[in-house]
């Protein structure tokens, strides 16, 4: 059966190194540049010994690497890409093609076929994320330094939850083939869920995993800022003179606004940089447990519910 | 033949429409929350009366702070046109030729290039309309935060005018083209997002800061420097060192300020080379051309190959 479900995905997994390659490369010689790039300017010089006098190079640096913001923000989508072209057609080309006709009445059961394709699947998965992770990181880490590691898809590729969201990715595109039981649509419904999973847990339930931290300072107060750029900055507002949270002044034009609409203070409502491991972890589990139940329902589907 | 591809697309064609429908929803509630509170706190009004933008900075941050993630979410939806040509377009041959129905297809009284011909005309048309409305939506969600972040900015580009459409063109032309050439569908759709990257990123980082020279502004060691619009796009800034060289490159030690530093690194000058706000149409419709230059490559090249290669 191993070497049946090779035989069946070499094809892909082969396809995946290559990518997986292309991509190394592209890191390797683009992350060079940034990381000499940083070092030349001063920027790391500076960050490692006061990060917060070192207003105008972090800003030069970060208009000379804009484009590499820009690259950065499709990495979580990286994980989609098994999921798409490796999960989903796991069952659904079987299906469509009707081999399954002959590799369903073998001497193998079903659930044995399923979790040995699976298992090869998600080893490949595994292997791949966890090569191209480090090298993710290495390649931000001049970034990371202006903008922070806990920043909202910055998140998604510093640390587990990549390999998370690929275990996440491939569960989810065999369920869709089992559902669907045709390629293409099979690829849409992966990417459905992967969105309906990942986004409400990026922007609506990681802001609390732990109780937020909520800083305040007086208005006028010179000094350094109670929230560094490591920081995931969550809200924040100003308070007024009777202790009432505001989002904005109201300012009917004219100069400087702020000052004369009777606010007080700033607040922010914060998590701080050292809950970023815990944060990981966490995502990465609550994942694994998403992995864990759509490849439940893939196999109850196989073995009970297709002909 | 209309009816024939209306019957072999409806499927996708309808899922499509969904993804759009449900983007719209997430823009329309979004972007009406953002101009209302543009508008309650003043932010519109300190801007057209004060567009130098310094007494508003502070009621930018605020919207800054307050939307900032929202705006960062719309980079996502620059793979939308990706998915369109990867899902759409890449299926279009391929899945004829993976399931060989092409033989019955092909052997029909209509001629192969007749047959693409109106695949590519009612696929591409009815992309093109859906792109267009979803091209208007993002400039309106937009443009509360385009007055003072502009639309010059990578993202913002990309979203704000024909740049759009013609990067739909481009996927599904790709798309279509590795459908011929990958024969089944999930190569042509790996091969699809391949080709799209391959073309887009350069496209956008190296070629696009020159498509036309930038202007670069210097001023001494000490002085304020010019004061860019919000509109016009920072390409790169540093100084000139003691060569005459431009750079960004210091090394700065101990507790210097960095004008000390700039010193002791024998720099003459400041300076920032950016692209003026005004020229922003003139970029989008030579950056359309090149997208479409391409497209059209593909989608002949499409042609010859269904054509003349496949039996």
């Amino acid at each position: 059966m191993i070497w049946v479900a090779w035989r069946q995905h070499r094809g892909e997994c082969l396809l995946t190194a290559a990518a997986l390659a292309a991509l190394a490369v592209f890191l390797l010689l683009t992350g060079l540049a940034l990381a000499q790039d940083a070092q030349q300017m001063g920027v790391t010089g500076c960050m490692a010994q006061s990060a917060a006098d070192c207003g105008n190079l972090a800003l030069s640096f970060a208009t000379q690497s804009q484009g590499f913001n820009e690259i950065a923000g499709f990495f979580p989508l990286l994980p989609l890409l098994p999921g798409l072209l490796i999960g989903a057609p796991l069952v659904a080309r079987e299906v469509r093609q009707r081999t399954y006709v002959l590799v369903w009445t073998q001497s193998i059961t079903r659930a044995r076929w399923l979790s040995v394709k699976a298992a090869l699947v998600f080893l490949t998965g595994l292997l791949a994320s966890m090569i191209i992770l480090p090298l993710l990181i290495w390649w931000y880490s001049p970034l990371a330094q202006v903008n922070g590691r806990f920043a909202l898809a910055i998140f998604d590729f510093e640390g587990p939850v990549l390999v998370g969201a690929t275990l996440l990715a491939l569960a989810l595109g065999i369920l869709a083939g089992a559902l669907v039981r045709r390629t293409v649509l099979a690829m849409f419904l992966t990417l459905a869920f992967f969105l309906a999973i990942r986004l409400p847990v990026e922007i609506f339930l990681r802001p609390y995993y732990e109780p937020p931290v909520v800083a305040v300072i007086p208005l006028h107060q010179a000094g350094p800022l109670p929230v560094s750029n490591q920081d995931w900055v969550i809200g924040g507002g100003y308070i007024d003179n009777q202790g009432h949270t505001v989002k904005f002044p109201t300012c009917s034009g004219g100069t400087d606004c702020v000052q004369t609409t009777g606010l007080r203070s700033i607040y922010w409502v914060y998590q701080p940089a050292d809950r970023f491991w815990t944060f990981q972890w966490i995502e990465t589990g609550m994942y694994l447990a998403f992995s864990s139940l759509a490849l439940g329902a893939a196999f109850w589907l196989v073995r009970r519910r297709l002909s | 033949m209309i009816w024939v591809v209306w019957r072999q697309h409806r499927g996708e064609g309808l899922i499509v429409l969904g993804v759009l429908a449900l983007v719209a929803v997430f823009l329309v509630i979004t972007g009406l929350e953002m101009s209302q509170s543009f508008q309650e706190s003043g932010l519109g009004n300190c801007l057209a009366y004060a567009p130098e933008n310094s007494p508003c900075s502070a009621l930018q941050q605020a919207f800054e702070n307050q939307y900032g993630f929202l705006l960062s979410l719309a980079t996502f939806l620059l793979a939308l046109p990706l998915l369109l040509g990867a899902l759409v377009g890449a299926p279009l041959v391929a899945r004829e030729l993976e399931q060989h129905t092409h033989l019955l297809v092909w052997t029909q009284s209509i001629t192969r290039r007749r047959w693409l011909t109106t695949k590519l005309a009612l696929v591409l048309g009815a992309s093109l309309l859906a792109a267009g409305a979803m091209l208007a939506l993002l400039i309106w969600w937009r443009s509360p935060s385009a007055q003072f972040t502009g639309s010059f900015s990578n993202t913002a580009f990309d979203t704000s005018g024909p740049v759009w459409l013609a990067s739909a063109l481009l996927a599904l032309a790709l798309g279509i083209f590795a459908g011929t050439l990958a024969r089944r569908v999930v190569f042509a759709i790996f091969l699809t997002i391949a080709l799209f990257v391959a073309i887009r990123a350069p496209v956008e980082l190296f070629w696009r800061p020159n498509f036309e020279p930038a202007i670069t502004v210097t001023w001494p060691i000490g002085q304020t420097g010019p004061t860019l619009s919000p509109q016009d796009w920072r390409v790169a800034e540093g100084f000139i060192d003691a060569q005459g060289n431009k750079t960004n490159k210091l090394q700065c030690s101990g507790n210097l300020t960095i004008i000390q530093c700039l010193q002791a690194n024998g720099a003459q000058a400041n300076y920032i080379t950016y692209q003026p706000g005004d020229r922003f149409w003139t970029f989008q419709w030579i950056e359309t051309g090149i997208y479409l230059a391409f497209a059209v490559l593909a989608l002949g090249a499409a042609f010859w190959l269904v054509r003349r290669r496949l039996s």
